[in-house]
């Protein structure tokens, strides 16, 4: 023991700095500022998790989003990617966050400063697709399309994406014979070519509902432009020189570093919507494992509901897979909500992790995120009261403490403000920057 | 701090052509992890050793310089039976507000707490507050 430390019962100041203050750094994942000031983190594990953010609308579940996406890339160095960003609200996450008010809270509890998180916009292509080149001017992007052997190999799948009515019954075997062929293509017009010199009845006698059928199926899936057959600016897969790396887009963006933002804008009102969701949440899911030996994946969905409604949509189904067998793929699943009630059972029905409960006011989704993690009536009455900013948190497992020397576990629900995001934010950090 | 590892810029299409919409624009970021930092002293506290004075004379002697203050309310704002003050201990160095009294006695039922090992003071009593039974803590 020091002198300084022996005599400070007379006083602070005859302690050494370097005895008196101590520096400690989270490994966790801070998540909220609890009532009694502690800070309450999300524990880092050796297993995936997966957490839904439910809540009314700009009540700030997409801050919280923004602010656990870049702790999990920046902090726990896994790999993040943003499933769908319907109103092109991630275009900001790119910058420093710019609010004062918001990095002087971030300074003062946590003692960090403004960072972006490093996204790169990913366009799934589509015949009404319009990019906006100045906004883009400093940002990455890309645009995307649909492998053609992917779509060849589960046509059925792809064309009642663009015809929900369609039924290829017995005449997917005719398809089925042509694959190889067809997978060769390089253009619409060779396509049309196989399929006219392939299919029976070129005779025009025979076989003519069938191949009317196949032709028309085909004609509407490359009128939406989402397959890889002529464009040279839009990219099935791509590949990386260092380590040696051919995949889907998404996986390749992953591994060069970044944090992919599909924005799926476009894709608003298109049939095929939930096939390409599906598409690519299977191509990380599937071949997480083969891709990134030992690392964690995480998937991110701002307002879910724009993803999937019900059990029948294909990416239900796809993120439903992810949040059953998540945990064996090391694929994490994270997603935002206003409708916690609406989420499908498929998706649901593995237990979540954590759950953020921004102020709501239906009386149904509170009954429903009670009945999940088992809240007492208490809790669920302070749900209604929240301010902005401020959260339930709750948990299937347990949170981790910190506070002063202290830090310890539990697993009740907790009230708190959230964190503020190290990136900046859509319109939010706009505004405030303006005052 | 941490430099940020991307390289999107070496991403290239199967034909080995480079990707002119990837900027590298992410070098020069740093980040720093979430830490704070705690004083050591600022919550060290010894285990309580408290001791109860029901007449205000041991106070000075353990050094405590507080007066026991008492302001007079009307019947409605009243949350006790035939209570007609609510008290409170100031430091006697500080001004007392208008309409406020001195008592030089401890109200009956009332009570001064000492903690002696982390020389610190307070009141006890029904007539402190509605729903608290003793006034914050005074360091001495």
């Amino acid at each position: 023991m020091t002198l300084g430390k022996s005599l400070s019962f007379l006083g602070k100041s005859f302690v050494d700095d370097k005895d008196r203050f101590k520096k400690i750094i989270i490994e966790d994942l801070p998540v909220l500022l609890c009532e009694d000031g502690s800070i309450c983190c999300i524990p880092k594990g050796t297993e995936v998790f997966s957490s839904a953010i439910a809540g009314g609308s700009g009540t700030g579940k997409t801050l919280l989003a923004n602010r656990m996406i870049s702790g999990l890339y920046w902090q726990w160095k896994v790999n993040v990617a943003i499933l769908n960003d319907v109103s092109e609200e991630t275009y900001k996450w790119s910058e420093p966050m710019s609010c004062k008010e918001f990095n002087n809270f971030n300074k003062c509890y946590l003692n960090q400063t403004p960072v972006p998180s490093p996204l790169t916009y990913v366009y799934p292509n589509t015949n009404t697709l319009e990019l906006d080149r100045e906004k883009l001017k400093t940002k990455s992007y890309v645009r995307v399309v649909m492998p053609f052997k992917e779509v060849v190999n589960n046509l059925q799948f792809y064309l009642a994406g663009v015809n929900r009515d369609f039924e290829l019954g017995k005449s997917g075997s005719y398809v089925s014979l042509l694959s190889e062929e067809l997978a060769e293509c390089e253009s619409p017009s060779q396509v049309k070519e196989v399929l006219n010199s392939g299919l029976p009845g070129s005779d025009g006698k025979s076989f003519q509902a069938m191949r009317i059928k196949i032709l028309t199926a085909f004609e509407n899936l490359l009128k939406e432009e989402i397959l890889d057959v002529t464009n040279p600016e839009c990219h099935a897969y791509l590949r990386l020189h260092k380590p040696k790396f051919i995949s889907n887009p998404l996986s390749v963006l992953m591994k060069a570093g970044a944090i992919p933002s599909l924005v799926t804008s476009d894709l608003v009102g298109k049939k095929y919507k939930g096939e390409i969701f599906s598409y690519f949440i299977n191509a990380i899911f599937e071949n997480n494992t083969e891709d990134f030996p030992g690392e964690q994946t995480y998937l991110f969905f701002d307002e879910l509901k724009d993803v999937c409604e019900s059990d029948a949509d294909s990416s239900a189904r796809a993120i439903g897979r992810v949040a059953q067998r998540g945990r064996i793929k090391n694929v994490g699943l994270i997603y935002a909500t206003q409708f916690y009630s609406k989420i499908p059972k498929s998706v649901k029905g593995a237990k979540l992790n954590y759950c953020f409960a921004f102020q709501h006011s239906d009386s149904k989704i509170i009954d429903e995120i009670g009945r999940d993690f088992d809240l007492e009536r208490d809790v669920k009455k302070q749900i209604k009261t929240l301010k902005k900013f401020e959260v339930i948190g709750m948990t299937n497992t347990h949170f981790v403490f910190y506070r002063g020397r202290e830090k310890w576990i539990d697993d009740k629900p907790v009230r708190g403000q959230i964190f503020f995001p190290l990136a900046n934010h859509h319109h939010l950090g706009e505004e405030k920057n303006e005052k | 701090m941490d430099n940020l590892p991307t390289n999107v810029s070496d991403i290239m299409d199967l034909e080995g052509n480079k990707i002119n919409s990837f900027k590298e624009s992410f070098i020069e970021v740093e980040y720093l992890k979430p830490n704070f930092i705690f004083d050591e002293l600022g919550k060290k506290e010894r285990p309580s050793d408290i001791k109860v004075l029901q007449h205000p004379y041991g106070v000075e002697d353990v050094g405590a310089k507080v007066n026991i203050i008492a302001v007079k309310i009307d019947v409605k704002s009243a949350w006790a039976k035939r209570q007609r003050y609510v008290y409170y201990i100031k430091p006697t160095n500080q001004r007392i507000e208008k309409g406020a009294t001195v008592k030089k006695v401890i109200p009956i039922n009332h009570q001064i707490e000492i903690d002696i090992a982390n020389r610190k003071i307070r009141l006890a009593g029904p007539h402190i507050h509605p729903n608290k039974k003793e006034t914050d803590w005074i360091y001495l």
